[in-house]
């Protein structure tokens, strides 16, 4: 286990270097360059060319692509993510703090979408056909396909302006005022947990249904167990490994919901640093950001791996 | 002896895209307390179904018991629903069973301990810790070595004999008045088989457990069981002691059964034809077809039921029950 | 099961109603009577952006007449577009519009009104030398910054040579030099009109020499020392910044308002939900050139909108190629001809949107006589073609600019281009793929290209239409992108020439624009206005009056607390 653990680490480090190389060659192919854009976006009208270069050169981006990678790959090592190009912010004080504002909605929404989404699945698997099985589906259906930002369009009519009861926008920690922060945080967080509930569901929904064609279930139905005991202690653990390995994607979902409710709710978080800087072609943030994304999700796809051993003691890890 | 299971009229059907097949066609027998019940036949003739079908086990949809008894005490189980209290609280404690499939029939999430611990903790007030030992005593008379550890075991870490030793295990370790062992022993190979049949024969006798072996070797019944139902295509064609049967086969079904079991020395012989489909089934002798005695009253005037044609044999054949006269 | 499924229903709908609150809202009267009232006509300084008849470039401002004088108190939340990420305290590192969050604590040694006249404000007076190039600026007496410190020459020519050591300012700002303990001479390479504008720009605020010093660079960033109305109290990254009064803030018995508040909304949903909810959550004042967004909020009565002209959308004829239709200035013209301006605007202008006639709008002196207006002659389009020898037509490309320039329109405007025989193929480049193609050239078509119209006109000339001059060769050619075809040579010696004025000249303003136009450098199609869409219930914030640099009077500001 120890060593393939550590094995498993030194692949997601490649991985993460693979990706950020990716990203910082692809970003630096699109049309468009950062100081243009600076200057287009911002008026700059005391800006001669001969400053442009300057600033090119100041930030680096004059150097070839090999050279500007590794310089930041060094800075990287030693915990410096940079200055942001269009703004002049430091990057690293800038991600901190919106990591965790992303981590709370994001990990709130994950987890309220696998609850409610393992238990409808479950529900829907054992009332195959029934009503309820109907119904969750059709609004499972909508939930992965209608976009996310209508959603909140809904939500907002509703809760904000007809029924006044949830503050439009804003953040707040939960350690630092808590029902505040439970107010801000219900439309987020719902908007972001749809799209992983009804993923979730439908694995869940189809995993349980299979699982209740096993033979052991039988068997378990034969011990005279009731139908809670059969469902959790026999099915659901054994359902739960393509539940798991939906969770590893899960993850990429909530990033990318994050992005529009972070736009929408004016929340101060990784989704629209993202969204922003790549739009203004602000390299070293988009860098930045999609490394820490990486990392988030790499690591998160080890621990899905390293679940897997827990819930099938089949799989052994060498 | 006391009676134990009455089964009467039991009728099973499943609803399938072409149409509705009857699995079980009105059958009837009975078990008393103690005895071992060869039930005997083809695969797919509804021997399975018929035992899933008083176990409450039928997958619905798209299977369902559409008539018929089966008394057990004072309940009747085709009256329970698979879900209900009475159900579950005779499932696995007054009743158990033993499915075919060794690999599959345990849950691979669950160590061994857990699975048979869980039987116990469900119908006896019992800690966990006394259920731990009474796994552990049953796993040594089933024959594992080394209880202790291997109740720790997952199922992926024995072999097919062992899982299948555990599975009876599981079924007795409830001390349940009747066993149904459903093909139990043919996915293992041989000798394995018979070291399995004898220890479930001796466990069974030793707990006076009353068993029903569902099988398709007819060898195997005929060496453990006290009485044999033959079936074919969902219904009982043939019942007696394994004395009367294997002495005189009534029905041709079970004659030519019995020239299926293999003997040094003799050629066995196959039964030409395939069992008939079960669906929009003709009021004839299902195995009419395939029969080499078939007569012209075969066609016209079919006997539907079992009738006893001495002792405790009886047959659905016309032409051996005495209600057609012979012909030939 | 169900049980569990109610349960979960249960709890979620709880949690979305046990957080229930404000539900009450008063709608802001607006009142119909009284004259509208200025805060401090008699105060010194005037906020007034122009001291003469003109009137600026803003548009309808509806106003609603306040029955009082300014009130004390409220707090005014404003939509920002910035980011919102970066430290604001120390100006020279404030690259971007993050400059407008500068605004409430800092102050500018001069004010820029939105037509371009240059006002006082930290500097009462200035003096300007275009023999030995320089600005001698007298600074108003008796200011301190929020830690106390006095605002003086020392403080002002160490911010100048900051802003000059950190490459942020013109760099024709060669040196600054205290003459006096309240008068600074800040020394030039050269003299140019538009500089005076760059002292009125927010980037240039004036902070505390004391307190950077004492507390350094980092520091200071994070805590911004300024003279301004306000105080900086809270900056959520992303989110919101929030200023508070300045008790001691040298214009006595001002400002109004108890804060300011930032939120950086980037979402139109959003922002058309909190300008329409009162209370809590609402929000105050939206800045947008969103014609829908614009149509949609002042249909609500609890709204107004000044409206500020930022000038045309036009085509920017290729660059790039020689050989190319476009290089005809016959074809130029008939392009221009063949654009029924009025009609794209009645159908999709919204009453918002006006078609444009030349290249710099009706509200600057620098607009010419209607003998330069473009105009629609499709008929004379044709003639054009057919002089230039394509009669059959050709075919060229758009390149649209993203998100300010209406597709709809330009769609239109392809079909009135098919009409005379002009295939025209769309592009719509994201903002990288655009920029790439206005700073790199572009082949056999136009830019669809929003041609922003700055408070000091040459600054829009100098930064779309900018010609330079090697000195070693004698050659001109365009600043900011290759070209092959364009008068440079006229347009440089026009640009030196208003540059050079003492003072922005109107006439020498106009000729630029008679080149631009006559060569058709520049075909403008509409005019689309910069809007601020305010409550009711704000007063005298002057936005849409004041220029991109000064931007509004947070000490004016107020709210009717009724």
């Amino acid at each position: 286990m120890g060593s393939y653990l550590i094995r498993r680490l030194l692949q997601a480090i490649l991985v993460i270097l693979v990706v950020s190389f990716l990203v910082f060659v692809l970003m630096r192919m699109l049309p468009g360059d950062p100081i243009e854009m600076l200057i287009s976006s911002s008026m700059l009208t005391d800006y001669t060319p001969e400053m442009m270069d300057a600033l090119r050169h100041e930030k680096g981006l004059d150097q070839p692509i090999g050279v500007q990678y590794l310089r930041w790959l060094g800075q990287m090592g030693r915990g410096d993510f940079g200055t942001s190009i269009m703004q002049n912010y430091n990057i690293r004080n800038e991600i901190k703090d919106r990591v965790v504002v992303t981590m709370m909605i994001g990990f709130a929404a994950w987890l309220i979408g696998l609850i409610v989404g393992v238990l409808l699945g479950i529900i829907c698997a054992i009332r195959r056909g029934k009503l309820i099985d109907n119904i969750v589906s059709v609004l499972a259906n909508i939930g992965l396909t209608a976009p996310s930002f209508w959603i909140a369009i809904l939500l907002v009519y509703l809760f904000v302006m007809k029924l006044h009861v949830l503050p439009l926008y804003g953040y707040t920690l939960p350690w630092v005022d808590f029902g505040k922060s439970l107010k801000q945080s219900i439309m987020p967080i719902l908007v972001t947990a749809l799209g992983p509930i009804a993923t979730t569901t439908r694995q869940t929904r189809s995993s349980v249904l299979e699982v209740l064609n096993e033979d052991y279930v039988r068997t378990a139905w034969s011990k005279g167990l009731n139908e809670k005991k059969v469902v959790m202690k026999h099915v659901l653990k054994n359902a739960l490994m393509p539940i798991v390995t939906l969770q590893g994607t899960m993850l990429r979902m909530i990033i990318g919901g994050s992005v529009v409710v972070e736009t929408i709710f004016v929340i101060p978080g990784m989704g629209s640093m993202l969204t922003k800087s790549m739009l203004s072609h602000d390299y070293p943030v988009v860098q930045a950001v999609t490394v820490i994304m990486t990392a988030v999700v790499v690591l998160s796809n080890l621990l899905v791996d390293i679940l897997y051993a827990w819930i099938d003691p089949r799989i052994q890890y060498s | 002896m006391s009676r134990l299971l009455t089964v009467e009229g039991l009728t099973t059907e499943f609803k399938t895209e072409r149409g509705i097949v009857r699995a079980v066609n009105n059958i009837s027998y009975t078990v008393d307390s103690g005895e071992i019940v060869g039930v005997v036949g083809e695969s797919g003739c509804g021997k399975s179904v018929s035992q899933m079908s008083i176990m409450g086990l039928i997958p619905s949809p798209p299977g369902k018991v559409v008539a018929g008894t089966a008394i057990f005490g004072n309940t009747d189980l085709l009256k329970l629903k698979k879900e209900s209290k009475e159900m579950c609280e005779i499932r696995g404690n007054r009743i158990s069973m033993i499915f075919q499939e060794p690999m599959t029939s345990l849950n691979p999430a669950l160590t061994v301990n857990k699975q048979m611990s869980e039987m116990l903790l469900e119908h006896k007030s019992i800690s966990k810790k006394e259920a731990r030992e009474r796994v552990i005593d049953m796993l040594r008379q089933v024959g594992i070595p080394d209880p202790e550890s291997r109740a720790d075991d997952y199922p992926h870490q024995m072999s097919g004999g062992m899982r299948q030793r555990v599975m009876v295990g599981m079924a007795m370790i409830c001390d349940p008045a009747l066993i149904i062992a459903d093909e139990a022993t043919t996915a293992l190979d041989a000798t394995i088989q018979a070291q399995l049949l004898e220890m479930m024969n001796n466990l069974v006798r030793e707990h006076h457990t009353a068993m029903v072996m569902v099988t398709h070797n007819l060898g195997i019944v005929a060496r453990y069981a006290d009485r044999i139902n033959v079936m074919y295509a969902g219904s009982i064609i043939e019942s007696g002691t394994v004395k009367e049967i294997w002495a005189n086969p009534l029905h041709p079904y079970t004659e030519s059964l019995i020239h299926c079991v293999p003997q040094l020395g003799q050629k066995v012989e196959a039964i030409p034809g395939m069992p008939p489909s079960l669906i929009n089934r003709p009021p004839t002798c299902p195995f009419l077809p395939r029969c080499k005695y078939r007569q012209k009253c075969c066609f016209e005037d079919p006997v539907q039921e079992l009738t006893l044609v001495e002792g405790t044999h009886s047959t659905m054949c016309a032409l051996r029950s005495g209600g057609a006269k012979n012909e030939q | 099961m169900k049980k569990v499924l109610a349960l979960v229903l249960a709890v979620l709908m709880l949690l979305a109603l046990a957080a229930c609150g404000n539900s009450s809202q008063p709608t802001p009267q607006p009142d119909g009577s009284g004259s509208q009232d200025t805060p401090s006509k008699e105060e010194t300084p005037t906020p007034a952006p122009s001291g003469e008849e003109t009137p600026a470039p803003s548009g309808e401002s509806e106003e609603p007449a306040a029955s009082e004088g300014p009130q004390y108190g409220g707090n005014l939340r404003i939509v920002s577009v910035a980011e919102g990420a970066t430290p604001i305290g120390v100006p020279w590192n404030v690259i971007g519009i993050d400059v407008n969050l500068c605004v409430p604590f800092g102050e500018t040694l001069l004010t820029e009104a939105s037509n371009g006249n240059i006002g006082p404000w930290l500097a009462t007076e200035w003096e300007v030398d275009t023999e030995e190039p320089s600005v001698t600026f007298t600074l108003r007496e008796g200011v301190k910054f929020t830690d106390g410190s006095d605002f003086n020459a020392d403080v002002c020519v160490w911010n100048i040579t900051h802003f000059i050591d950190a490459g942020s300012i013109s760099p024709s700002v060669l040196s600054a030099e205290k003459i006096g303990d309240y008068k600074v001479k800040v020394h030039l390479d050269n003299w140019a009109n538009t500089i005076l504008s760059t002292f009125a720009s927010h980037s240039f605020s004036m902070i505390s020499k004391e307190y950077y010093e004492a507390n350094g660079e980092e520091k200071a960033q994070e805590n911004p020392v300024g003279t301004g109305p306000f105080i900086m109290k809270e900056y959520i990254h992303g989110q919101s910044i929030t200023f508070v009064k300045n008790e001691n803030y040298w214009q006595e018995g001002k400002p109004y308002l108890d804060s300011v508040t930032y939120i950086f909304m980037s979402d139109t949903m959003t922002q058309n939900t909190a300008m329409q909810l009162d209370g809590e959550d609402g929000v105050d004042v939206l800045n947008t050139t969103n014609a829908q967004q614009i149509i949609t909020l002042t249909a609500s009565d609890a709204l107004y909108m000044a409206t500020n002209s930022i000038g045309p959308v036009s085509l920017m004829p290729s660059s790039n190629d020689e050989g190319d239709p476009l290089s005809d200035i016959r074809v130029r013209q008939a392009v221009s001809y063949a654009i029924d301006r009025d009609a794209l605007i009645a159908a999709r202008g919204f009453g918002i949107l006006e078609a444009a006639t030349q290249f710099v709008p009706e509200a600057w002196g620098a607009h010419l006589d209607s003998s330069y207006d473009v105009s629609y002659d499709p008929a004379k389009a044709a003639e054009l073609l057919k002089e230039a020898g394509y009669e059959n037509g050709f075919s060229m490309k758009f390149y649209v600019m993203p998100n300010m320039v209406d597709s709809d329109i330009v769609v239109a405007i392809q079909e009135m281009l098919g009409k005379v025989g002009i295939t025209v193929e769309l592009e719509f480049p994201d903002s990288g793929g655009y920029s790439n193609y206005r700073f790199g050239g572009w082949d056999n078509g136009c830019l669809v290209q929003h041609t922003r119209s700055l408070a000091q006109i040459g600054n829009t000339f100098g930064l779309y239409l900018d010609v330079k001059k090697d000195d070693a060769t004698g050659e001109y050619s365009w600043t900011y992108m290759p070209d092959v075809w364009r008068p440079t040579e006229p347009l440089y010696e026009a640009e030196q020439a208003a540059g050079r004025s003492p003072e922005a000249d109107d006439a020498l303003l106009q000729e630029i624009h008679k080149i631009i136009m006559e060569n058709m450098v520049v075909i403008p199609l509409y005019n689309i206005p910069d809007c601020f869409i305010m409550k009711n219930y704000v007063h005298d914030t002057g936005f849409a009056e004041w220029g991109a640099g000064t931007i509004w009077l947070p000490s004016e500001a107020w709210i009717s607390q009724d």
